[in-house]
């Protein structure tokens, strides 16, 4: 194999090998970035449900519960039936980018609206148990029945505090004492009834 | 006499037929603080106490702390505590139970005690007794765990209790069974090994997924396993927040469960003998 051919056959290998690492990475930032660019622009377009939520922002410590309130408002002239109001939270802590489960969140439940005429609003809200540290993204979604487009609300920044808690409802002293109870009351007539016989 | 003979009722047995249900209850009451004594002064008894405490401190200190906080509700922990305490009542019932008979058997002593004069039905029910003792006592050491999870939320007291209820029926009818099982064996090794599988087998329906577990499958599955049935109305009681009326179907489940069992044990009594089956 002549140099030239050599060099070209490096600089593939090379590509290939550069491809390969970056290649899925690069891959899932575009995808992030094409979801994040969904999330930001609240859509209304082409459903006729319109959200509002009047928190900007929210915030907390891990094991309290905070509030979001929306209110969902049919904007067009037909009654909508069967509305669906739900939430969505997204985990953006660095290195941890990725959707949250809300059954943990104590926030999974959807509120229905069986019917909403036309310019009508109605007020729903729901209630988040902050669970664990960090910084999410919080917004709620309703969606009519028979429609196949979900309206989004406006993203609400979240921001957790994370606690530490080492004696949560006094655990601490029943998870060392009872062990330790329970050895003695058990073990030590045993213990008793051994020397006695020795 | 064989070895091989069954059990021959004393002459004396006869004239004690008379005094009934009192002398029953009153030698198997002989029977269970005997054995409840044995048992409880010596480190094997003792040691599965303990062991459950150990365990009840690890998972309850782990629900409670592991991630700034749990991510679970707390009737959500509770359940598995209380869930917990039945589990480990039934195994320490299996281990206890397993070698009650049996193991009297492969230490020569059973010929001695069926030669005593006690009936064996008296014999067999002490021998219960002594196996529920144990689980009563898992469960005094699992009182402080459910209290202390469910603090602040109003089923702590009705958890406990429900925990009692349903774990006593189920515990107990587990009890009367392995004990059956062990009056027929020849190795205590074995029985205890069996009613292991048995409580696995019992266990299995909680490993599958939410979705299986309401399908036909799953539904005949938890229908027949009584830790499946104890499970499920503890969820219904502490998760769903259902009222007693709820948890009949379940109870009564439980309670029929304890009935077989006890019928199986008044089969083995009978074929009860000196060196057991296979």
């Amino acid at each position: 194999m002549n140099i030239p051919k050599r060099i070209t056959v490096l600089i593939a290998a090379l590509a290939f090998a550069i491809f390969s690492v970056a290649g899925p990475a690069f891959a899932q930032s575009s995808v992030q970035g094409s979801s994040h660019a969904l999330i930001a622009t609240p859509g209304n377009s082409g459903t006729p449900l319109k959200l509002d939520t009047s928190k900007a922002t929210l915030s907390g410590t891990a094991g309290q519960y905070v509030k979001l309130p929306a209110r969902v408002t049919n904007t067009s002239n037909a009654p909508v039936k069967d509305v669906v109001a739900y939430v969505s939270l997204v985990d953006v802590t660095r290195g941890q980018q990725a959707p949250v489960d809300l059954e943990d969140w104590s926030a999974h439940r959807a509120v229905t609206i069986p019917a909403l005429a036309p310019g009508q609003s109605k007020d729903v809200g729901w209630s988040l148990r902050l669970v664990k540290g960090g910084d999410y993204v919080v917004y709620a979604n309703a969606i009519a029945g028979g429609s196949s487009r979900a309206s989004v609300g406006q993203e609400i920044p979240l921001s957790v505090k994370a606690q530490k808690n080492l004696n949560p409802g006094g655990v601490l002293p029943v998870a060392i004492g009872v062990p330790i109870v329970a050895g003695a009351a058990l073990f030590g007539p045993v213990a008793l009834r051994q020397r006695r016989l020795d | 006499m064989s070895a091989a003979i069954t059990h021959q009722r004393p002459a004396s047995e006869a004239t004690r037929d008379v005094t009934g249900r009192g002398a029953f209850l009153k030698d198997a009451l002989l029977v269970a603080k005997k054995e409840v004594r044995e048992s409880l002064f010596g480190v094997r008894g003792s040691m599965w106490a303990v062991v459950s405490a150990l365990v009840l401190s690890l998972m309850s200190y782990l629900l409670l702390t592991d991630k700034e906080l749990s991510l679970l509700d707390q009737s959500e922990m509770l359940y598995i505590v209380t869930s917990l305490s039945v589990g480990l009542g039934m195994v320490v019932t299996g281990i206890l139970a397993g070698d009650s008979v049996a193991g009297e058997r492969e230490r020569s002593t059973l010929e001695s005690i069926l030669l005593s004069p006690i009936r064996l039905g008296s014999l067999l029910a002490g021998k219960v007794g002594a196996v529920i003792a144990g689980w009563l006592l898992i469960f005094a050491v699992s009182a402080p765990y459910i209290l202390v999870v469910g603090a602040g939320s109003t089923v702590a007291f009705p958890a406990l209790v429900y925990t009692f209820v349903l774990g006593t029926l189920c515990v107990g009818g587990f009890a009367a069974l392995v004990v059956g099982m062990s009056s027929l064996a020849r190795s205590g090794r074995g029985v205890t090994l069996g009613a292991l599988a048995i409580f696995l087998g019992m266990a299995a329906p909680t490993l599958l997924g939410t979705v299986l577990q309401k399908s036909w499958f799953g539904t005949i599955y938890n229908a027949l396993s009584p830790f499946a049935q104890a499970r499920l109305s503890l969820d219904l009681v502490i998760v769903d927040k259902e009222t007693l009326l709820m948890q009949l179907p379940h109870m009564a489940a439980l309670a029929g469960f304890a009935a077989l069992a006890v019928v199986f044990l008044a089969f083995a009594a009978k074929r009860i003998s000196f060196e057991g089956g296979e």
